[in-house]
């Protein structure tokens, strides 16, 4: 688990960014069921021949204490048509492996009608839009590895908990997730050059 | 999925399109440089169409398209020419219209498949007045990431409903064959929930309960302003239903034109659609407005909401 950012600082420094979630659901007799594959992009994201399905999701910022360790983090899932709130009430979440990864990618270039759109939105636009992230530059590191604690329902989104695995409680924080200041704080007291921990690579 | 093109793009005269780019954040480095960071990669459009002179006819196919269509995505293709162009009023020119070749705007019937080109409605409100008896309005209509494919529409189905709540009602009706409004407006109240993702609006569920909503403006003599203003005493809140009756058509009673503060011609009349389209509403809470004007004409207003039975 590394926090390379190379090739994908492009040299007008321009990126993108989304995130994948994986939730384990488990069958009430403890049996696994499926795993969850969710992404906050706009459209699906294949990832590892996984195919993530974009729902509006979102997680707070990971804040960490003077011990250097994050806890907890809550992630917000749209919850419209029903179909998590049905899952939650009908599977098992907690206790359960979630996964946050984290992907800088090169927003691949398209050409519609003889213009070429250096930052292009997906591919396959013709099967149905979707992005692939296997077959372009990007670099992918994780978040936040935890497990389900809790989780409610309303009817336009459900919330949950994800805590970190007691056994990790006390582990220093820079090996297990990354302050997501780091654009700000971290950077702000650095040059140009060296950033994010790193050198720049041209 | 319905396609609305020709129902949507006919009798129009305006389009204002409103784009979003990509969404994200860029931090400024201490040396000035700046890292950007791309969030939301997919944009979206909303298109406002303004529509003049409609008769009811013609307002009727825009408004039924949008009651069966309310919470659900449908194609309007840009690139169709539509074939009825705008009702011209007297006042304007005659080549006051706006062609409806749009090839360069909504790329997606070329780029991706045919009838990719996915909507849903925003907004939608009309307006009639006595003046002309003819309808003026606009309709809002958003775009993003609603694609034709089943990989999306399975996962994100959607649907639409709506059951007007007739009603045999005629106590409101008596009063307004006195108390004759010069306009009234005509929108709905939506309760289908959107859930969106950065600029795309992603999905909508219908939750029913989509309701008609007018408001209708008054200048009227005392005598009836006080019938009118007993009526609402009396049904005003939560508790008073009443039948309230759709505009427009060439057949029923109601609403003379009003200028120049005096009746000018009790026969020029805005048309009711008979007892047949009569909803059952009520006031929405605390709506009517009144003012007593130095001449002695009231000039009012109040809102109606439809009601479920």
């Amino acid at each position: 688990m590394s926090k390379t950012i190379s090739s994908n600082s492009r040299t007008d420094r321009q990126l993108a960014m989304l995130h994948l979630f994986e939730f384990d659901m488990y069958n009430f007799d403890n049996t696994f069921k499926e795993t969850l594959y969710f992404t906050d992009h706009d459209i699906f994201v294949n990832y590892n021949s996984i195919e993530y399905t974009p729902l509006a999701i979102t997680f707070d910022r990971l804040v960490e204490d003077f011990s250097m360790a994050a806890d907890s983090i809550n992630v917000t899932i749209d919850n419209v048509n029903s179909a998590l709130s049905n899952t939650a009430l009908s599977t098992e979440w907690r206790n359960n492996r979630a996964l946050i990864q984290r992907v800088a990618y090169t927003p691949p270039t398209e050409s519609i009608k003889d213009e070429t759109y250096t930052y292009g939105y997906g591919d396959n636009l013709d099967s149905y839009p979707k992005l692939n992230l296997d077959s372009i530059t990007k670099d992918v590191w994780t978040l936040f590895a935890g497990i389900i604690d809790t989780f409610s329902a309303t009817e336009s989104t459900l919330q949950g908990t994800i805590t970190t695995e007691f056994n990790n409680w006390s582990k220093p924080y820079p090996t297990r997730t990354y302050n997501q200041n780091e654009f700000t704080t971290v950077v702000g007291a650095m040059t140009d050059i060296i950033y994010w921990g790193r050198q720049e690579v041209a | 999925m319905n396609n609305l093109t020709s129902v949507l793009l006919a009798n129009n005269f305006h389009h204002q399109f409103e784009e979003w780019g990509k969404q994200g954040t860029a931090f400024p480095f201490d040396s000035g440089v700046e890292q950007r960071i791309v969030n939301y990669s997919i944009p979206a459009m909303e298109l406002t169409i303004s529509y003049r002179g409609l008769t009811f006819a013609n307002y009727e196919t825009i408004r039924n398209a949008y009651e069966n269509n309310n919470s659900n995505t449908f194609i309007v293709d840009l690139n169709d020419e539509a074939t009825d162009f705008l009702y011209m009023e007297a006042d304007y020119v005659e080549d006051d219209y706006v062609s409806t070749e749009f090839s360069t705007i909504d790329l997606r019937p070329e780029t991706m498949t045919l009838n990719a080109s996915v909507w849903a409605f925003k907004d939608f409100q009309f307006k009639i007045d006595a003046r002309s008896r003819l309808y003026t309005g606009k309709i809002s209509l958003i775009t993003s990431v609603f694609f034709n494919f089943d990989e999306y529409q399975d996962l994100f189905a959607q649907s639409s409903s709506y059951t007007r709540s007739e009603s045999s009602d005629q106590s409101f009706l008596n009063v307004l064959t006195d108390a004759q409004p010069y306009a009234v407006d005509l929108k709905y109240v939506n309760n289908a929930i959107f859930s969106n993702i950065g600029q795309s609006v992603r999905h909508a569920r219908n939750k029913g309960g989509l309701k008609r909503y007018w408001t209708m403006y008054w200048l009227l003599r005392e005598t009836d302003f006080l019938k009118l203003l007993t009526f609402y005493r009396k049904n005003s809140g939560i508790m008073g239903e009443f039948g309230v009756p759709d505009y427009g058509t060439d057949t029923g009673v109601s609403i003379p034109y009003m200028a120049d503060d005096y009746i000018e011609d009790q026969d020029d009349y805005i048309l009711y659609t008979g007892l047949s389209s009569v909803s059952n509403a009520r006031f929405q809470q605390d709506s009517f407005q009144y003012q007593k004007r130095i001449d002695g004409l009231f000039l009012c207003q109040a809102d109606l909401i439809e009601v479920k039975l």
